[in-house]
């Protein structure tokens, strides 16, 4: 059967022109045309014409047309209407008071605003978003700034080990070793200090005091010698202090011990190192009040040591080395940040041997816990 | 906008976006996935969105991801078509809070998001409008059409202590 024939070409010459025939359909309307002239030239005025195109007219004058709530007046076919517009907020003054006049003459409807008024919801702030963190995004530049942040932090750790950690070893300064620039007085303090016995230490005070109160001596009188012409006769004469009340001020003082120098020290082969003194800071703080003993002296290092361990022992074992902070003290500290941080219990436990060294480790959690030795 | 302005949208709206998504189709994974999709491609277009304008995208953008995700959801599984304005409330609940939360969720989609949004975000008819793509006067349509549900829904004031 063909599929073009008098009876229905006109349908399917439209489907030809709008391109909606299979190739071999196309081929059979080519071929009808060809036969039938008349139809062809039917065809070629179909094809002629132009198709309508929707036209850019618009009705401008819409809004004229439009009405709204304001446009009405309330009644009991649109009073809800009118309720919701109230509040949202979207009634003139006008309109609300007829609205208000409306529901006094029909109280029946009070209750609907009471239920209208209920149906605005409230944003429940209880449900957040828990994944923000993985939503943000870090550019080159900002992965630069942590990185120099990490840095920073890293130099910071770097420079607090150093401070704490650093071993409060003696010096063992080679024979003839002499500092040129340190008077021979001081060298031999820097000298005696390095056996750091008690007795020594006190001689070397002793030693500091006196020279101190023989500059004072020197130096006062002088003073007072240039100052004294200045000083008008009746003006207020220096009040002297009794001897008992002066015994009583040198005993109270706070005694102070210099810091040793830090030492350039000549090692085998000609080349220096820098050799730290033991640790006594600038001026260290007493430790124990009344006694003058360098013992008794802490270094500021030694007095942070003690005041972090304090901290951090507080409530649990004491701590095994009181000198020095160790790794596992610091490993400790960040568990127990972390148990802040993150409110978990997770434990960090050590294992002694006799001579007090940390011979394992473990971290515990509840049922799991992670046992290791310690490497020596 | 930059990724600093990025990341200080990610604060200020995450919570709101997921807040309307959850509401609208009430499954915490979807509505997580929906946020995440939403954040990506305003990542996408980081460049042409300014920090003025990102609420309005975000919310935008959600509600059309959403709109997808319900379209795809209800093809595979045949629910289009239930009609949810005929339910009416009886019992006696002891919060509102509750009875309001139940209506919501009977709302037809479209009612829906736009009372969410008037509601939750506080926004304009016309701001409404340019987020759905529905005109100003549907807005109001529907958001009138919801009041009046919820309101019938909710019944006697006397019901709710």
């Amino acid at each position: 059967m063909q599929y073009i024939n008098e009876h229905n070409y006109e349908s399917v010459l439209i489907d030809f022109l709008e391109g909606r025939l299979t190739e071999t359909q196309a081929e059979e309307v080519r071929a009808f045309l060809q036969i039938h002239t008349s139809i062809a030239r039917e065809f070629d005025l179909l094809q002629s014409a132009e198709p309508l195109h929707q036209t850019d007219d618009i009705f401008g004058n819409k809004s004229l047309l439009k009405k709204t709530i304001n446009d009405q007046y309330p009644s009991n076919s649109n009073y809800q209407e009118f309720i919701i517009a109230r509040l949202e907020g979207d009634l003139t003054d006008r309109k609300e008071e007829e609205l208000n006049l409306f529901l006094e003459n029909n109280p029946e409807y009070r209750k609907d605003v009471i239920l209208f008024s209920k149906t605005f919801l409230k944003p429940d702030e209880a449900i957040k978003y828990h994944y923000k963190k993985n939503l943000k995004k870090r550019t080159p530049a900002m992965r630069k700034r942590l990185l120099f942040l990490s840095y920073a932090a890293a130099a910071v750790m770097l420079l607090f080990l150093t401070l704490y950690l650093l071993p409060d070893r003696q010096v063992n300064r080679p024979a003839g070793i002499a500092d040129n620039k340190v008077p021979a007085t001081e060298k031999t303090d820097a000298v005696s200090t390095e056996k750091t016995t008690p007795a020594v230490e006190e001689k070397v005070m002793q030693k500091q005091q006196n020279k101190e109160s023989e500059i004072k001596k020197k130096v006062v009188p002088e003073v007072k010698q240039h100052i004294k012409p200045k000083i008008k006769s009746g003006a207020a004469t220096p009040k002297t202090i009794p001897e008992s009340q002066q015994q009583e001020m040198k005993r109270s003082r706070i005694p102070m011990m210099r810091m040793n120098r830090i030492e350039l020290a000549r090692v085998e082969g000609g080349a220096t190192e820098i050799q730290m003194q033991p640790v006594h800071s600038t001026y260290t703080i007493l430790g124990n009040k009344g006694k003058n003993s360098p013992k008794d002296f802490l270094t500021l290092p030694q007095l942070a040591t003690k005041e972090i361990k304090k901290t951090l022992y507080a409530s649990n074992e004491p701590a095994r080395s009181s000198e020095k902070l160790s790794i596992w003290d610091l490993a400790y500290a960040g568990i127990k940040g972390i148990n802040s941080l993150t409110e978990n219990d997770i434990k960090f436990d050590r294992e002694y041997d006799e001579k007090g060294n940390v011979e394992a480790v473990a971290i515990r959690k509840g049922k799991f816990e992670v046992e290791a030795p310690v490497k020596k | 906008m930059t990724a600093e302005e990025y990341n200080q949208s990610v604060d200020e709206h995450a919570d709101g976006i997921y807040r309307f998504i959850l509401k609208n189709i009430r499954d915490e994974d979807k509505a997580n996935d929906v946020v995440q999709d939403t954040f990506e491609k305003l990542w996408r277009k980081v460049d042409t969105v300014t920090y003025s304008k990102v609420k309005s995208y975000l919310f935008t953008t959600a509600y059309h991801t959403m709109i997808d995700r319900l379209r795809k959801d209800k093809r595979e599984t045949g629910m289009d078509g239930v009609e949810k304005t005929s339910w009416a409330h009886t019992e006696q609940y002891s919060d509102l809070k509750e009875i309001l939360n139940e209506a919501i969720s009977r709302l037809p989609d479209d009612q829906r998001s736009v009372i969410l949004l008037r509601d939750y975000e506080g926004y304009a008819y016309n701001e409404i409008s340019e987020i759905t793509g529905l005109s100003e006067s549907q807005v109001k349509v529907y958001i009138y059409r919801g009041r009046l549900f919820l309101k019938n829904y909710i019944g006697n004031p006397e019901q709710v202590v």
